[in-house]
């Protein structure tokens, strides 16, 4: 269980077309796991940059981040991929499903090659469950909603017992009210699970209805509100 | 993880059956091809090998021994009988020391034992002087030559030789009465280790049992010692030969001269006939009671035997000495070769190489009396006087057949082996250039000095031959090296390094004759004295290392074809496996933000290709264990293992770079929206399609080096076994067995290329058709904002060319490298069609973008707005089930054929079928008479201007077409007009053609000859004309004629007279005769 993620000094940029591009600079942010956080801000101002280095799909160019004090992120890919096998769960805007399975063999993906102590099926079947899915094992990603993908999607994050939940706008590709029950589904998660959720939004109104609330633009922490409550 | 794969695959079951088709398709062309390679690997080894095990592996002769022939790597099929020692038996002893030797047998061409042949006694009565006509027939099987030699004796009841002969020398033409009808004949004498010899022929089982018949025992030596007349003799045993190889009839006429001979006349007449000229004057006369004597060539043959031996060829008993003379003899003749001189071919392409013999001129002094002014040899002698001629006594032990040596006999593999077989010889051109069909067997004469020479009738020891010959009577050891057992190079290494010895050890040299082919040749044989010139004979001359430089040449082609052919799977495994990586690449990059380890990733690519090079193997082994049940053709376990095994490995070594390659996704792409493309701008301004298309393409450059290397090595490597086909063909076609293993070896070479190219094909489409899914959403854009479907069309294919015409430059210069580094040269000869070649990778670029580009057509323009996936792609459905089914027929036929041709190939990997004659291809002999091409090239012109005058008539119906006054001359036939009469009523209507012909059967063999069936008269030489039967047919003269069979027989002859009632006396008849020898008929134009 990581209690707490501390970003110290972290920087990122990209390569493009002969000029660096920054996408995030200097962030220095701590999140915790009884945190709902939220991150908004306006395109490219680095909000899914943070989330994949948080995630660890990405290492910083500077600074440091540090899981309960420990620097993950050095660690060779295998041991990475351990980490975020034991501790994050990701939730993408476009669901990333993968074409060719059915829901309940895109949950149990995650778990195909590792050894774990509880029966994969029938935690497949309960996670299923529990985002309202029952009654959809047996269907591909293309016979299903969007709302119903993006369920599936965050069955698959959940299923091997993170302590985290990233999700990169997970509403974004949804109608509003599919959104809500999505961002339902989520806090639903954090406070049964105790999982910290940290989700990007463009959503004004999804974030407002976080513990706290991170602002972004070009690349930097502008705003940092904490303690708004519903 | 495999319910993974399995899962994936289930769902994207085209995309599985595609790699399946490719799989298929490696699997079916790796089958063909490891078992192609190996039958025919099998096949030149086994036809290779068959040329040389019956024979020995070293020949070593003594220096100087090498003809100007052997310059160019030529030996003669006469060499050995013109050979007559030069080697010790200390050098024999020494070779015999070197260690790995297992068989030297040494071989003595000795020389020509003086034999007189007594056939009959003499039984006269009546006085008289009596010529002696001795007629010999020798048929060598192209002409008989007849010798006729008249003697005259007298014969008296009173001492006629002491009283009347005494002192008259030949002037008077007339000796005394022999005993016997006799005829002097010489036998070969060959000298040869006992031991050695069975060790490599098996001599000693072809000893044949009759009589006291044996072989030779140690105690069986040759020793000099005084005979009877008190003079040196050496003695040695001998075993005889009982196979005749020459045909010689005699025939002998004893008549009396119509002379006055009696006591009191005697002096007077042969006072008489010496005045009057001797032998001449004799001649004039006629005789009286003539009495006829005819031997046939068996009864001379084994009448000869008996002189030898003293012993009957049939029974092997003894013989009552009243037929046998004194068993010593004289020998006087030895062996001598023959000279050759290069000439150009009359048919280069045929026969490469042609030779002409060249006479010698006998001094008529000295000169035997079996020669003429010219003989093929130069006649060698022991000495000029009679001292110094060798008094042999060959003691008779046994007698053998040739027939029965363990030496190979198939004349199209055979090393010339004269030591048992004359040399083969075939007359395939006549003296006239006419060609000679069926070919005709020229056989060996009697005459030592001939151009085909008997082989020794008679074979003794070395050691007599050491007694007769003195210090080195040895012509040549035929060496046999342990460890040499199959044609490869550690054989060839063994005997180089045996053969370096020899020659160290003894000064001999040595030619070695395993990996040798027999090679055809052309040898013109010209008249000499009053004799008819032979003309064109074909013999197998020996290539020496011939066949080792096919062995190497072709095995380069094996291993190469077969590794690059794999590096092209590999690769085609490796590009579809990238592709398939980049489709999933999103996929996987979710994957790993899930937690998946990357070593996972590769490990989920190995079991994929792991289980796809499964299935390769598996079909690969039902196809074999298919053509195994169905064809009954045995397939070697290695073989078996090997092909599927070979399948594996290419799709586990092409998953290698995907492998790592899927280690560098990286999880962020997940979150990435849209594509990074670290080259956004293009090399060139876009203006166009082309533009367009050559800027995504360099763009994708690593993905279209992969499709241009795709193409570029199946092209190069296409160039390069053309290249070393058109090279082997060079090296190959000037021999036999050349010919054969390049047929094996150039279908080889073009279907491991084909299936390369179809490999490649596939790999450019795989590539294509992903570059086309990434880029849905870019051609569904254009044609949203209104691109033609042409013009999609055209963008792809123009990436296509441009793959191809990479892989066209990359292609040739690789292939010209290979050339370079491997033979040090360009091919300047076939550069043009070489170059030609390189369209065939830009054809393929095209071919391997026509379904992706169908597929850019197709794309719905409505889609292009939305980024979702979606599994419903029905339209994308059809066109794939439209390319899976194109495929699966393809595959199907594909598997049909194999299943066709690998037993065809190991039929022929086991059988040794000639070679169709017109495979040949050409190389240089080298030339040097002008004279006799003239006259060729006139007769071929005179010949072409015949035929030119004709073919409006002949029409290629018929097989001959002559005027009336023309001569129908072949060797086989002969068959004219006599005459033609008409007889026409005055109105010039009706009448009547009287035609006498004559056809004379020269054949060997019968002719049809049905006089009411074959002739008939025609009206026009086309389909159209009137035929006309005979009314009346009149039989002037027949001989050997089978009239109620309609069979004309060997030697027979017709002439007759046929009448035949047409209509018209101005028209133009044609007479025309047709048979089974002659379908197409042989046509008289009569006016």
């Amino acid at each position: 269980m990581i209690e707490k993620i501390s970003c110290c000094d972290a920087g990122r940029t990209f390569q493009g077309d002969g000029i660096e591009i920054p996408a995030i600079r200097n962030v220095t942010q701590e999140f915790h796991r009884t945190d709902f956080t939220a991150i908004v801000g306006p395109s490219g101002s680095g909000k899914s940059t943070l989330l994949s280095l948080l995630g660890t799909l990405e290492r910083p160019n500077s600074g440091t981040i540090l899981y309960d004090d420990v620097e993950i992120i050095k660690k060779s890919n295998k041991n990475l991929a351990d980490f975020r096998f034991h501790e994050i769960g990701f939730i993408f805007q476009q669901f990333h499903l993968l074409p060719s399975l059915t829901s309940l063999e895109n949950v149990l993906t995650p778990l195909f090659a590792r050894k774990v102590s509880y029966s994969k099926i029938n935690r497949a079947k309960e996670v299923l469950t529990q985002v309202g899915l029952s009654n959809k094992y047996n269907s591909l990603p293309s016979q299903l909603s969007g709302g119903q993908q993006q369920r599936v999607a965050i069955a698959r994050a959940i299923v091997h017992k993170p302590s985290w939940l990233l999700a990169d706008e997970p509403t974004g590709n949804l109608d509003t009210e599919t959104g809500q029950q999505i961002f339902q589904l989520l806090q639903e998660l954090h406070h049964k699970e105790g999982c910290g959720v940290i989700f990007v939004t463009h959503d004004e109104t999804l974030a407002s209805k976080a513990d706290k609330v991170i602002t972004m633009k070009d690349g930097i922490i502008v705003q940092e509100l904490s303690g708004v409550k519903r | 993880m495999i319910r993974f794969i399995w899962e994936n695959w289930r769902r994207r079951k085209e995309r599985l059956i595609l790699s399946l088709i490719g799989a298929l398709i490696i699997s079916a062309g790796l089958t063909y091809l490891v078992g192609a390679s190996d039958a025919s690997k099998g096949t030149i080894v086994n036809t290779l090998q068959d040329s040389w095990t019956a024979s020995y592996d070293i020949l070593v002769r003594p220096e100087g021994s090498r003809s100007i022939t052997e310059e160019q790597g030529l030996l003669e099929p006469n060499y050995l009988s013109g050979m007559d020692g030069g080697i010790s038996v200390e050098q024999y002893e020494a070779v015999k020391q070197i260690q790995n030797i297992e068989i030297a047998a040494p071989i003595s061409m000795i020389g020509y034992a003086s034999y007189t042949v007594n056939f009959q006694p003499i039984e006269i009565e009546e006085n008289g002087i009596y010529r002696q006509r001795l007629e010999q027939i020798m048929d060598n099987g192209v002409q008989d030559i007849n010798t006729t030699s008249d003697y005259y004796f007298a014969y008296g009841d009173w001492p006629v030789t002491e009283e009347n002969l005494a002192g008259k020398g030949s002037e008077y033409g007339v000796g005394s009465t022999p005993n016997y009808l006799s005829v002097y004949t010489q036998a070969l004498l060959a000298g040869v280790d006992p031991e050695q010899e069975a060790k490599l022929v098996g001599l000693e089982e072809a000893v044949i049992p009759t009589g006291d018949s044996r072989y030779f025992r140690d105690e069986d030596t040759g020793v000099r010692t005084n005979d009877t007349s008190g003079l040196d003799s050496i003695r040695f045993p001998v075993i005889v030969s009982t196979h005749a190889f020459d045909d010689k009839q005699v025939e002998f006429t004893l008549e009396r001269l119509n002379i006055p001979f009696d006591e009191g006349t005697a002096n007077n007449t042969l006072e008489e006939i010496k005045d009057n000229g001797g032998t001449d004057y004799l001649d004039t006369f006629s005789g009286q009671d003539g009495k006829h004597y005819a031997y046939s060539s068996e009864e001379a043959f084994s009448m000869l035997v008996n002189s030898i031996t003293g012993v009957d060829i049939e029974t092997g008993e003894s013989i009552e000495t009243n037929t046998v003379d004194d068993s010593v003899t004289w020998m006087n003749f030895r062996p001598s070769p023959l000279e050759y001189h290069t000439i150009n071919s009359p048919f280069e392409d045929r026969w490469p190489f042609a030779y002409q013999v060249e006479p010698f001129a006998n001094n008529l002094e000295t000169k035997p009396d079996f020669v003429g002014i010219h003989s093929f040899r130069e006649p060698k002698v022991f000495g000029e006087v009679s001292s110094d001629w060798i008094r042999i006594s060959p003691n008779w032990i046994g007698f053998y057949d040739p027939g029965k040596l363990d030496i190979s006999t198939d004349p199209t593999n055979e090393l010339p082996m004269e030591t048992y077989r004359p040399a083969t010889a075939e007359l395939v051109i006549d003296a006239n250039n006419e060609p000679v069909n069926p070919s005709v067997i020229l056989k060996p004469t009697d005459n030592p000095y001939d151009f085909l020479t008997n082989p020794p009738n008679m074979l003794t020891t070395i050691d007599a031959a050491e007694e007769i010959l003195g210090e080195a009577p040895i012509s040549a050891i035929r060496v046999k090296v342990t460890g040499v057992t199959e044609m490869n190079e550690e054989s060839q290494a063994i005997l180089e390094k045996v053969a370096a010895e020899i020659e160290a050890e003894t000064g001999l040299i040595t030619d070695i004759t395993l990996g040798s082919s027999p090679q055809l040749a052309l040898t013109y044989v010209p008249a000499i004295n009053e004799d008819e010139a032979i003309g064109w004979l074909q013999q197998p001359w020996v290539n020496i290392g011939s066949s080792i430089s096919v062995f190497r040449e072709s095995k380069i082609g094996y291993f190469g074809i077969i590794a690059s052919v794999i590096t092209v799977a590999i690769i085609y495994v490796w590009a579809s496996m990238i592709m398939s990586l980049l489709a999933r690449r999103k996929e996987f990059a979710v994957l790993l933000s899930l937690g998946w380890r990357p070593g996972q990733l590769s490990k989920l690519l190995f079991i994929e290709a792991g289980i796809i090079g499964c299935f390769v193997a598996m079909v690969s082994w039902s196809i074999l264990g298919y053509v195994y049940l169905s064809a009954d053709v045995f397939i070697s376990p290695m073989r078996f293992l090997l092909t599927g095994l070979a399948g594996l490995l290419i799709y586990l070594c092409g998953a290698i770079i995907p492998a790592i390659s899927i280690r560098n996704i990286r999880p962020y792409e997940t979150i990435r929206i849209g594509e990074f493309s670290k080259r956004a701008r293009g090399f060139f301004r876009t203006q166009g399609v082309f533009s367009m298309a050559v800027n995504h393409f360099m763009g994708k450059w690593r993905r279209s080096l992969l499709s241009i290397i795709s193409i570029a090595l199946p092209t190069g490597l296409l160039v390069l076994f053309l290249h070393i086909t058109f090279r082997l063909q060079g090296i190959m076609y000037t021999t036999w067995l050349g010919q054969y293993t390049a047929l094996e070896v150039s279908t080889l070479h073009y279907t491991a290329m084909i299936v390369a190219l179809i490999i490649a094909i596939m790999t450019t489409s795989e590539i294509m058709w992903q570059n086309i899914s990434e880029r849905e959403q870019e051609m569904v854009l254009l044609k949203a904002i209104g691109w033609k479907n042409s013009s999609v069309r055209l963008l792809i294919w123009s990436e296509g060319i441009l793959s191809g015409v990479f892989a066209a430059i990359i292609g040739l210069a690789f292939a010209f490298s290979s050339m370079w580094v491997m033979y040090g040269q360009f091919p300047t000869d076939e550069i043009a069609f070489i170059l030609c070649t390189g369209l065939i990778p830009v054809l393929i670029g095209v071919i391997g973008t026509i379904i992706p580009a169908e597929r850019a057509v197709r794309m719905n323009p409505n889609r292009g707005i939305s980024g979702y996936y979606s599994n419903k792609k029905s339209s994308d459905k059809k066109l794939k089930a439209v390319i899976i089914g194109a495929l699966a027929i393809l595959t199907g036929s594909f598997i049909y054929m194999m299943v066709q041709v690998i037993p065809e190939i190991s039929e022929s990997a086991s059988s040794n079928e000639a070679v169709p004659d017109n495979e040949i291809a050409p190389t240089q002999g080298e030339l040097l008479e002008a004279e006799k091409n003239e006259d060729k090239e006139n007769m071929k012109q005179e010949e072409q201007n015949e035929q030119e005058e004709n073919t409006d008539l002949a029409e290629e119906r018929y097989d001959v077409v002559l005027d009336r006054d023309e001569r129908l001359s072949w060797s086989v036939v002969e068959y004219y007009i006599d005459e033609v009469n008409e007889d026409f009523s005055e109105d010039g209507e009706a009448g009547l053609l009287e035609i006498e012909f004559t056809y004379i059967n020269k054949d060997n063999r019968e002719h049809q000859m049905n006089l009411n069936q074959n002739f008939t008269i025609r009206s026009s030489g086309d389909a159209f004309g009137e035929v006309y039967k005979p009314i009346d047919i009149e039989v002037i003269k027949k001989k050997n004629w089978n009239e109620e069979e309609g069979w004309l027989e060997s030697e027979g002859e017709i002439t007759a007279v046929m009448r035949f009632e047409v209509p018209e006396q101005d028209a133009d008849y044609l007479f025309h005769f047709s048979s089974y020898e002659y379908p197409g008929g042989i046509l008289f134009v009569l006016r």
